[in-house]
């Protein structure tokens, strides 16, 4: 499958009038709605402390909105189901330190009662698709940070997971290993035609991979604007980055943001380019 | 060998010297110069004696930390994620953990006598606590994020508590078994100098009593010998099952 | 208070629950007669209390627990400090100490009855020697977690060592010496009421190995019912005491908890 091959009828993820407000009353996210189509790349983009881990929680049932739904397939999401996986930013606390990273990869394996054999296959081939064939035997620990997120999507390809739901997850790895996961991450919604949901406060990173960016107000969080992003695929760091439509996006987005956090009102969060340097 | 190791094993050399001289040199009865303690030591202990009495110790200690490590484990693990057993036990489990041990040596005599079955149970007591509380600290330090992958993946609850929540509170439960280890060889030893008639514990305090002094030093050598190894088996299987955490945390340090 | 409360509840509901199942198995005779009715332990806690017969023995207990607690903490915190901080007493002492260490401090009582006899002197050797250890232990890794850069800025500000041993070094070990004082507290009333109960002549643990010996079953209930109540009551303590001492370190509490 490739983006071109989207169908803007075959919705895979209905989300309506989703609201999330937490026991101490906090509300996080507030009358969420959006489609998602099967293949397609779409990202969140937003402050931190916006809401959005709790929005990919929610989506993937593992926690219970106070209000509205998601539909995957037409079907209610009440727990999680087999068909989307999340990975996580703190790639170090989601991978069990006490297993191999083949072990890791196959981990999620055993609930689908396949024969050995297929479980090797399912293992090897997700490992190779990263790019982490030869380190099968090692500990994640044993790993550089990105080749331990490498291995959280290997679990989530080996998997056969649907809808893949990233939350910043690249957002503890230097540069250079950040672009190589962003392409990865391209690369395998091309082979495998996962649909990938996003989060991230990084808005060049959201233009570069996304087909669509949504952007979110500060919390409690809602949809501002819905962005189509109308790049060339295949995208191609250099080149995509200078293109004059990726500069206007990105422009364009970073002034809706910059409106969003008042510098007045918002203190805690000046600006959003200055979060990368405290996120860790 | 680095020389600061050398000094260590030089001072503890110049100790025994020293105790050796000064029996010699000022004989008395309750003094057995080291020399005379290894000599002893070979007689008593390279003999069907060992069979006699260590080996009842060893098989009673055996038995009841095994009992313990049971019974604290899955005891802890269930009270650690389940939240209204562990909002009911945990305050019992404190008050109980800080009851000094020894103190129910009594209460198994009278229940179940002099016998091994007492002894096991007496260790099993002893040891249990510090095993019980870790694994409930251990089930309950998992992190959020690996509850929630086990659950995205469809893990029903407890294949997650046994393929997540016990491997992640390993660490900590080895933690309690070291201490609960060290209950259990103080266990043996008081339920055997209180209520046996065999057992190393009694061979040492009935030594003493008949003034079979050198014997009852030879007797303490073999639990020095006995508890030191039995910690260093002890670390040995700890490294062992606890690679992974020793070089996770090794790589975080 | 309301929040306490309902902390409450479910264990005391539960101990109630327990006592009164035993109460009833126990006067149905279901039981072996070597488990009284829990009503006839606290009845005899009550008149053994009240009568002085084990109050008296309580005071001796706890004037034996203080005097060697006080004392192996003292000597812990001296030899602590001197191995932590001059490098060669460290060499040469820490393989001893890896080595006597793991001993089962029991094992000694037999020596100790012979060279101290059957009185308090023996106990207070006994106990001191017991919880030595991990009072040293936990002094040694509070001295040995001191920042270097501190003790740099010591030296650069000219302070002597003896000024740096009390300003800098103390302070910093202060965690690791808290953390020591509560496991030896605890383990020397262990090690006081077991040795009583071997080969003492008085104290908690000589009432409750009497009491089994003449079949007075219910004060001996009563007896270790309370060595787990005082027991519980020094734990508490030293956790709060140890609390406000490290409340900035969280995770030092349970470091290097060994016996």
């Amino acid at each position: 499958m490739t983006p071109q091959d989207i169908d803007a009828r075959d919705v895979v993820l209905q989300v309506s009038g989703l609201q999330k407000r937490y026991r101490q009353g906090h509300l996080a996210i507030e009358r969420l709605s959006f489609d998602v189509r099967r293949g397609e790349f779409v990202t969140f983009v937003g402050p931190s402390g916006a809401g959005k881990t709790t929005l990919l929680k929610t989506i993937c049932g593992l926690l219970e909105p106070t209000a509205g739904r998601v539909l995957l397939d037409g079907r209610l999401v009440t727990a999680p189901p087999p068909e989307m996986v999340l990975v996580f930013q703190d790639y170090a606390r989601s991978l069990f330190p006490w297993l191999t990273v083949a072990a890791n990869v196959s981990f999620p394996l055993r609930k689908k009662r396949l024969a050995a054999g297929e479980k090797t296959v399912l293992v090897d081939e997700a490992l190779t698709a990263v790019g982490l064939a030869a380190f099968a035997g090692h500990y994640p620990w044993q790993l550089s940070g990105g080749m331990q997120q490498r291995v959280a999507i290997a679990r989530a390809v080996a998997f056969r997971s649907e809808i893949l739901l990233l939350d910043e997850p690249f957002a503890s790895v230097d540069a250079l290993t950040r672009a190589d996961l962003e392409d990865l991450t391209l690369r395998l919604r091309a082979e495998f035609g996962i649909t990938m949901l996003l989060v991230t406060h990084d808005i060049d990173e959201a233009v570069y991979l996304s087909d669509r960016v949504f952007v979110l107000s500060p919390p409690p969080a809602r949809v501002v604007r819905e962005i189509a992003v109308a790049l060339p695929q295949p995208r191609e760091q250099v080149r995509t980055r200078s293109d004059p439509t990726f500069l206007a996006l990105r422009k364009q987005v970073h002034e809706l943001i910059g409106k969003l956090s008042d510098p007045v009102t918002d203190v805690a969060e000046p600006a959003i380019t200055n979060e990368r340097t405290h996120a860790r | 060998m680095r020389p600061r190791r050398l000094l260590g094993i030089a001072t503890i050399l110049v100790l025994l010297g020293a105790w050796e001289i000064s029996a010699r040199a000022h004989p008395n009865v309750y003094v057995t110069p080291p020399s005379q303690i290894a000599v002893t030591f070979v007689h008593e202990w390279f003999s069907p004696q060992f069979a006699h009495d260590a080996v009842p110790s060893l098989a009673r200690l055996a038995a009841g930390f095994a009992l313990a490590t049971l019974f604290g484990v899955t005891l802890g693990i269930a009270i650690g994620v389940w939240d209204p057993l562990y909002r009911t036990l945990d305050p019992i489990l404190q008050v109980l953990r800080a009851l000094p041990p020894t103190a129910v040596i009594p209460v198994g005599i009278l229940l179940l006598g002099i016998g091994d079955s007492m002894k096991i149970a007496v260790i099993a007591f002893g040891a249990v606590w510090p095993i019980l509380v870790n694994s409930v600290d251990g089930a309950r330090s998992v992190t959020e994020d690996r509850l929630d992958t086990a659950r995205n993946f469809g893990l029903s609850r407890f294949e997650t508590v046994v393929s997540v929540t016990f491997p992640s509170a390993l660490p900590q439960i080895f933690a309690g078994l070291r201490i609960g280890l060290a209950l259990a060889f103080i266990m043996i030893i008081i339920s055997e100098m209180v209520g046996s008639s065999n057992g190393l514990g009694y061979a040492i305090l009935s030594a003493q009593r008949t003034f079979s002094i050198p014997e009852m030093y030879a007797g303490i050598a073999l639990l020095a010998i006995l508890g030191y190894g039995l910690n260093a088996l002890f670390s040995l299987v700890e490294a062992r099952v606890l690679a992974w955490h020793h070089g996770a945390s090794a790589v975080t340090r | 208070m309301k929040r306490r409360l309902a902390a409450w509840a479910p264990p005391a509901a539960f101990v109630v629950a327990v006592t009164l199942a035993v109460e009833a198995l126990a006067r149905s005779g279901l039981l072996t007669r070597h488990v009284p009715p829990p009503s006839a332990i606290f009845v005899a806690l009550w008149r053994e209390l009240a009568n002085g017969s084990l109050s008296s023995q309580i005071g001796v207990t706890l004037a034996t627990w203080a005097v060697a607690f006080v004392t192996a903490v003292a000597l812990a915190i001296v030899v602590g400090l001197l191995m932590g901080t001059i490098p060669l007493m460290y060499d040469a002492l820490s393989t001893l100490v890896d080595l006597l260490r793991p001993v089962p401090s029991v094992s000694l009582i037999p020596l100790a009855v012979l060279f101290f006899g059957l009185g308090p002197q023996m106990r207070l050797v006994m106990i001191v020697y017991a919880s030595f250890w991990p009072m040293l232990i936990n002094t040694l890794y509070g001295v040995r977690s001191v920042d270097p850069l501190a003790l740099d800025t010591a030296r650069n500000f000219g302070l002597s060592r003896l000024d740096t041993l009390a300003r800098v070094v103390l302070p910093a070990s202060l965690a690791g010496i808290a953390t020591g004082v509560r496991v030896s507290a605890s383990l020397a009333l262990a090690v006081t009421v077991t040795v009583e109960l071997v080969v003492g002549d008085s104290g908690i643990g000589h009432y409750i190995a009497q009491a089994e010996q003449s079949n007075r079953i219910a004060p001996m209930y009563a007896a270790i019912v309370l060595s787990g109540l005082i027991g519980w009551l020094i734990n508490a303590a030293f956790s709060q005491l140890e609390a406000r001492v490290v409340f900035w370190s969280p995770a030092s509490r349970r470091s290097a908890e060994a016996l």
